[in-house]
């Protein structure tokens, strides 16, 4: 059984969102406790499961793991209203390695769920001073006596984790990175036209970088790389030929269409106006 | 049922200390990562319709924080058709009380600019928190990779006002200082992290490094999204022309309620027909305060557009220069 599990095929993706979840829950954690444990909801495939949200659950101590099944189980079906397809698939815990208990808190989530995975997320950074994340799961071992139940262990098999984002978890990720340098941690979203200017600088910074590279490589400064020049050439391939008359023509439609749009929103404004003096005099 | 309770004290009780203090109004949202990125993931699996939910925070002297949110459940969904919805929000807050949250909703989010979004503001500001804002978070914008989060709410100005049932007669119309212009305001929005998330986006940052960051803001297609705004701007500029109409009516209604009370007057009969008068002014007062909300947002989505269509019009000057080197 163990042996089956451990395949190296079988992975998991995390969304961030699942991560500042526990961060969140972690800082907000009871003085008492220097761990936290928690839900993981998400959904799974044949070979890999994906882990879209989690929510903290309390317990009671440290030592002997007292969980709070009932908690775990409510707040799960209150997410389920909200996505059905979302289930639960495994649990988590914080710290910088498995906590003591870990196997029976594993055994109430295999009676929720087939081969619950269980994360482990070191959010005291004490191993290289980095955001570990490691994933394990769990096969039961041992001879099952039929009078003690749990005279049987569990053995944690380590799998992969990787990160996983929507795109626009991405972008908004991308956004919150600029808050890490910044004065008190905070990132103002910029408007929409200060994005299109700084996209267009990142774009003629990159282009410049490629012609001086291109540049060197003819006047023979620099040794010619093939594969940089397959995929310079994949590049130019991308871009489309375009007739100048139907691109012009396209340009033309777009923009009147905007144009007709801002003066159809500021006509609508201006009816407000009207309204409002016909209104309250 | 008891915590519930003493929820609902410690929110009016907090709404009636912020009411005293109306001179140090909010000046700006923050809002955690975590509830950015819970309102993304929410309206990315809402497939069909737009994605809401309630916010949790606190203020703290000028600004509002927002540090938590729970997604409401879609209601047009056959298996969510007997939830009860009050109960449900009261025990979800109830729950993530017990995990150290802040429990305090002040306000709601939504991802599209819904057509009743000043209106229902109205309930959450006047009898929960005052310091409640909606927060709109445009969808169709992320897909484009910009996120767009603002943050909305009735001046103190309007609420002061929206308390007063009979400020929105017909009579005090006339002295009224309260126009659409005033009656909503954005926020800015921040977002803030603490250091434990900034250290997680350095990890994030470290894995997820190889896919590129791809660049998606100078994408010419603009027709999608407007498409999505302005359809909402007709639904809401539709409900302006009923209130409008409604307006007429009821001025020729006056006008013949005023000949009749003359011909009254030199009949010297008993006034029967005020009853009635008063019964209609009552209903328009009613419906000249849902189109004064109403023009306000109608006001706040055309600057909204206009802003929109500012940046595609740049992108496609752009395109159109690119071109002319060619």
């Amino acid at each position: 059984m163990a042996l089956t599990l451990s395949s190296n095929n079988f992975e998991v993706n995390i969304h961030p969102v699942a991560l500042f979840n526990i961060v969140h829950a972690y800082e907000r954690r009871s003085e008492k406790f220097d761990t936290i444990l928690g839900t993981l909801l998400g959904t799974r495939t044949a070979d890999s499961i994906e882990v879209v949200d989690s929510f903290v659950v309390p317990h009671s101590t440290h030592s002997d793991a007292l969980y709070n099944v009932d908690y775990a189980s409510t707040m799960a079906s209150f997410y389920r209203k909200v996505n059905s397809t979302q289930t639960t698939v495994g649990w988590y815990s914080t710290g910088a390695d498995m906590i003591s208990g870990a196997n029976l808190i594993h055994e109430f989530y295999t009676h929720e769920t087939r081969n619950p995975v269980y994360i482990v997320v070191d959010t005291s950074l004490k191993n290289d001073a980095s955001f570990q994340i490691k994933a394990y799961i769990g096969a039961p071992f041992g001879v099952k006596d039929k009078d003690k139940l749990k005279s049987h262990g569990t053995i944690f098999t380590p799998i992969p984790v990787r990160l996983v984002s929507y795109d626009e978890e991405k972008s908004a990720i991308d956004l919150f990175q600029a808050g890490k340098f910044s004065k008190d941690f905070q990132v103002k979203p910029p408007g929409e036209l200060d994005q299109v200017q700084h996209a267009l600088d990142k774009l003629l910074f990159m282009l410049k970088h490629l012609t001086t590279y291109v540049d060197e490589i003819i006047e023979g400064k620099k040794p010619s790389d093939p594969k940089i020049g397959r995929m310079l050439m994949n590049l130019i391939n991308t871009v489309p030929r375009v007739d100048a008359k139907d691109l012009e023509n396209m340009v033309n439609t777009s923009m009147n269409d905007l144009l007709m749009i801002q003066y159809l929103s500021q006509a609508v404004k201006a009816q407000l106006v009207l309204n409002e003096k016909l209104t309250s005099t | 049922m008891a915590s519930n309770s003493s929820q609902m004290n410690y929110s009016s009780k907090v709404g009636s200390a912020a009411m005293t203090s109306t001179s140090n109004p909010v000046k700006d949202v923050f809002v955690d990562a975590m509830v950015v990125l819970k309102i993304i993931k929410h309206a990315h699996e809402e497939t069909t319709d737009a994605a809401q939910g309630g916010l949790l925070g606190l203020v703290k002297d000028s600004t509002l924080e927002i540090t938590n949110c729970f997604p409401f459940p879609n209601q047009n969904k056959p298996e969510n058709i007997d939830l009860d919805f009050e109960q449900y929000q009261s025990d979800i807050i109830r729950n993530l009380r017990r995990v150290n949250s802040d429990y305090l909703q002040v306000g709601f989010y939504d991802s599209s600019f819904n057509r009743s979004l000043a209106q229902s503001m109205v309930p959450y500001q006047l009898s929960g928190v005052e310091e409640s804002i909606a927060l709109v978070y445009d969808q169709a914008l992320a897909l484009q990779g910009y996120i767009s989060l603002k943050a909305f709410r009735l001046t103190p100005a309007a609420l002061e006002h929206l308390k007063n049932e009979d400020y929105f007669s017909p009579d005090s119309a006339k002295q009224a200082n309260l126009n659409f212009e005033n009656l909503l305001e954005e926020l800015p929005v921040v977002f803030r992290n603490s250091h434990l998330v900034n250290s997680l986006l350095c990890e994030i940052d470290e894995q997820a490094r190889l896919s590129s960051k791809s660049n998606t803001f100078l994408d010419l297609g603009t027709s999608g999204n407007l498409e999505r705004q302005l359809r909402t701007l007709i639904d809401c500029v539709d409900d302006f022309s009923t209130d409008a109409m409604r307006y007429v009516n009821y001025q020729k209604q006056v006008q013949r309620q005023q000949s009749r009370r003359n011909q009254r007057d030199s009949n010297r009969r008993n006034d029967a027909y005020d009853e009635d008068f008063d019964r209609m002014t009552k209903g328009y007062t009613q419906s000249r305060r849902n189109a004064l909300l109403n023009a306000s947002q109608i006001n706040n989505q055309c600057d909204n557009i206009t802003q929109f269509a500012a940046q595609g019009l740049a992108k496609l000057f752009m395109a159109q220069a690119v071109h002319e080197k060619q």
